[in-house]
């Protein structure tokens, strides 16, 4: 197996399996470490959260919503970029932008629109 | 897997002095009788001497056979014990290999379950893989491994079952690690029966694939997918690298520019642009990297192509960044404006003969209820004008009141007649007013739309300034559009012959409670003399004017309570100014 740098390791959360499921597969295409979660709760749970930069996060969770868990990562101490999923442009409103929301990419994700929100 | 049987070694052959050991007790037995046998010889018979001699050769051989029968049996039983030890020996040492090999298989969790379901084995790969100790797994339902959507649809039982039922089940599906998060699995499950063919439970081979299918439909993307996009858009699209080369270049691309991919891809893209841009472009890319200073990236504009025989067309060429992996690359989609200007012709052609054809019918109708209604006064002045010109013949001063009369009755019908026209023109104006709060820049965006068509092509530039303080205004929006869209035209069509082309709209503050809107054009100028005949209705100098425009103009501005004049521009041209009626926002009535 050839030796890699460590790589990218981006922490998603999204409750619709559709969805989570191909943007895991679209990151770790792109040679990022994903891990994935249906929940707030499970994300909350994340123990290697310090060597995570990325987040991308739906608006609604089945247990709460995107604004809501980013508040609790940042008093957990997480610090760096978050990216919001969401079905429409809007959604990235005052209080998203509020909480630390950098960007939005819309449902359903595209592969360069992804990949513009993680270049940037 | 097929795993080598054990060998057995054939037992080494015993050394002769052990034999002579082994024997000793049967010998020692055999000497005996021979010597209890001679003792007691001399007591007996001669005759009965033979009879004791058979017996005792009978005893001997009787004990010597079972001596070495018993050694025998002795010999077979160690043989087996031996046998025994060695294979409990060698199938520790197997299953020690076995689970060596089942722990060591990286990235393969290899665990069995009952046949309900629950885990039964559970592997060091397994524990890696998904994050569960022995401890915590054994006698748990397998359902605890599938997210929870699989498990409201009952999957874990129905895979078990397709295992049973089909001899072994495979699969690609997502699994939960104890913290939660999925993973994409290739699962095998094959069941697990006894000798008696009774179901002893299932063994599941469990793989995390994620990686493999995500690279898998990376490439997919990144190759067959882009190729099949680029030969579907319909706008020809070219990707470049920072160097400006071409990395790849779309089928409408290639039936625009007259080149085929493979001719190229690799050179560099002012291949397609005329001589000197090509070589401008180059710098164009480098202020970009260098600087992050965008000039047309996210942006259209409209610049000169050239195709493969040398010709060029204008395009229009939106320009995008992506960055892929630390590589950027630069797309262009490209639009043939040499089409869209045909269109646009003829948009422009049709749009001046519906204006034309309104302003027909308007005039028509005007002209119509003008020669109605002006009929009778005009008839009467006429009649009363001839009147009074055979009475000034006959010069009788008798006839004098009756001049005076006349001549009075003549006033009062040309005054009718023009009661008539500015009852007509109040119609004409207010009948359609609807005044609203607008805000000018506005309202001049709209207007540009219809009245800038086709005006880039013709090399005119529009520039707007707008005064932050000419606040909204009270007036009718389609009306004052009108009176935009008749100016902005009348200054282009002025600039048609001349070096310079542009067009200035701006705003300001007039007197108290007025806006100032000018539109002001680099043309002929007009002469001043003829400045005021302007705004008269068929005044035209143009071969297929009508004359109508600037009047309708003056019509339109005063029904909105505001006056339009003309004023030379310095520096050449003219400036048509207009006023309207300013307001408060939130004071509309
Ligand atoms: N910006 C201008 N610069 C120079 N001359 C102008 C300008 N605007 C109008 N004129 C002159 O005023 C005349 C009257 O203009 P007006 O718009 O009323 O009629 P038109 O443009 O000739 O015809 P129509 O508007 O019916 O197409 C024009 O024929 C032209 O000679
Ligand atoms: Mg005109």
């Amino acid at each position: 197996m050839p030796s890699r740098a460590p790589r990218e390791r981006v922490l998603l959360v999204d409750s619709q399996d559709e969805s989570r499921r191909a943007v895991q597969l679209l990151l770790q295409g792109c040679g990022m470490e994903v891990r994935a979660f249906a929940s707030a709760a499970a994300a909350m749970a994340e123990a290697t959260l310090d060597q995570i930069r990325t987040l991308l996060i739906a608006r609604d969770l089945v247990d709460g919503d995107a604004i809501h868990l980013l508040r609790q990562l940042a008093q957990r101490g997480w610090q760096g970029r978050a990216i919001l999923i969401g079905q429409s442009h809007a959604e990235l409103d005052d209080a998203a932008r509020a909480a630390g929301f950098a960007h939005v990419v819309k449902k359903p994700v595209g592969r360069i629109e992804l990949l513009g929100a993680l270049a940037r | 897997m097929n795993f080598p049987l054990p060998q057995f070694e054939t037992p080494a052959p015993v050394a002769l002095r052990d034999r002579m050991r082994q024997r000793a007790p049967e010998a020692l037995a055999t000497l005996l009788l021979l010597v209890s046998g001679l003792a007691l010889a001399p007591l007996v018979s001669r005759g009965e001497r033979y009879v004791l001699v058979g017996v005792l050769l009978a005893w001997a051989a009787a004990i010597l056979l079972l001596a070495s029968y018993s050694r025998a049996l002795r010999r077979r039983l160690r043989a087996e014990e031996a046998d025994a030890r060695r294979r409990a020996d060698r199938a520790d040492e197997l299953a020690a290999e076995l689970n060596l090999l089942i722990d060591g298989a990286v990235g393969y969790a290899i665990y069995t379950v009952d046949p309900l379901g629950r885990v039964s084995f559970w592997n060091e790969g397994a524990r890696r893989l998904k994050g569960w100790g022995e401890e915590e797994v054994l006698g748990r339902d397998m359902a605890l491994f599938y997210p929870p959507s699989a498990v409201a649809a009952g999957k874990p039982r129905a895979d078990l079952d397709a295992a049973l039922r089909d001899g072994k089940f495979e699969d690609e599906d997502w699994r939960l690690r104890k913290d939660g998060s999925e993973f994409l699995a290739q699962v095998l499950i094959t069941p697990l029966l006894g000798p008696d063919g009774r179901l002893r439970g299932f063994g599941k081979v469990i793989r995390d694939i994620t990686e493999q299918r995500a690279s898998e439909r990376q490439a997919t993307a990144a190759a067959n997918h882009l190729r099949s996009i680029l030969a579907t858009v319909l706008d020809a699209m070219v990707i470049i690298d920072e160097r400006g080369n071409i990395l790849s270049f779309s089928a409408a691309a290639e039936r625009l520019f007259g080149y085929a991919e493979d001719e190229v891809v690799g050179a560099n893209v002012s291949l397609l642009m005329p001589a000197g841009d090509g070589a401008r472009h180059d710098g164009y890319i480098r202020h970009y990297l260098d600087t992050g200073e965008r000039r047309i990236i996210g942006t259209g504009r409209t610049v000169t192509a050239r195709r493969r025989d040398g010709t060029t067309f204008p395009i229009e060429l939106s320009v995008g960044e992506a960055i892929t992996e630390g590589e950027r690359v630069f797309t262009g989609f490209i639009r043939d404006l040499s089409d869209k200007q045909r269109a646009e012709q003829r948009i422009e052609e049709l749009r001046s003969g519906l204006i034309h054809a309104a302003r027909v019918s308007a005039m028509g109708t005007m002209a119509s209820t003008l020669a109605h209604e002006l009929n009778q006064p005009i008839t009467a002045v006429v009649n009363y004008v001839r009147g009074v010109a055979n009475l000034v013949e006959a010069s009788d001063a008798q006839d004098l009141p009756m001049i005076r009369e006349a001549l009075d009755d003549t006033a009062q019908e040309a005054l009718r007649a023009g009661t008539i026209v500015r009852r007509l023109r109040e119609f004409v104006a207010r009948g359609e007013v609807e005044k609203s709060v607008e805000h000018i820049p506005d309202l001049v965006d709209e207007a540009c739309k219809l009245a800038l068509i086709g005006a880039r092509e013709k090399g005119v530039a529009a520039e707007f300034r707008f005064d932050p303080h000419a606040g909204p205004v009270l007036v009718d929006r389609i009306q004052i559009q009108q009176v935009l869209i008749n100016l902005m035209r009348n200054a282009i069509e002025a600039m048609a012959e001349m070096p310079e082309r542009r067009l200035a709209i701006s705003s300001r503050v007039e007197s108290p409670g007025f806006v100032r809107v000018t539109v002001a054009d680099t043309g002929p100028g007009v002469a001043p003399a003829v400045a005021e005949d302007l705004f008269r209705a068929f005044h035209s100098t143009k071969a297929d004017g009508m004359g109508l425009g600037l009047s309708i103009c003056r019509t339109i501005v005063e029904a909105n309570g505001g006056r339009i004049w003309l004023e030379p521009r310095e520096g050449g041209g003219s400036c048509f100014h207009f006023t309207l009626v300013h307001v408060e926002e939130g004071n509309s009535p």
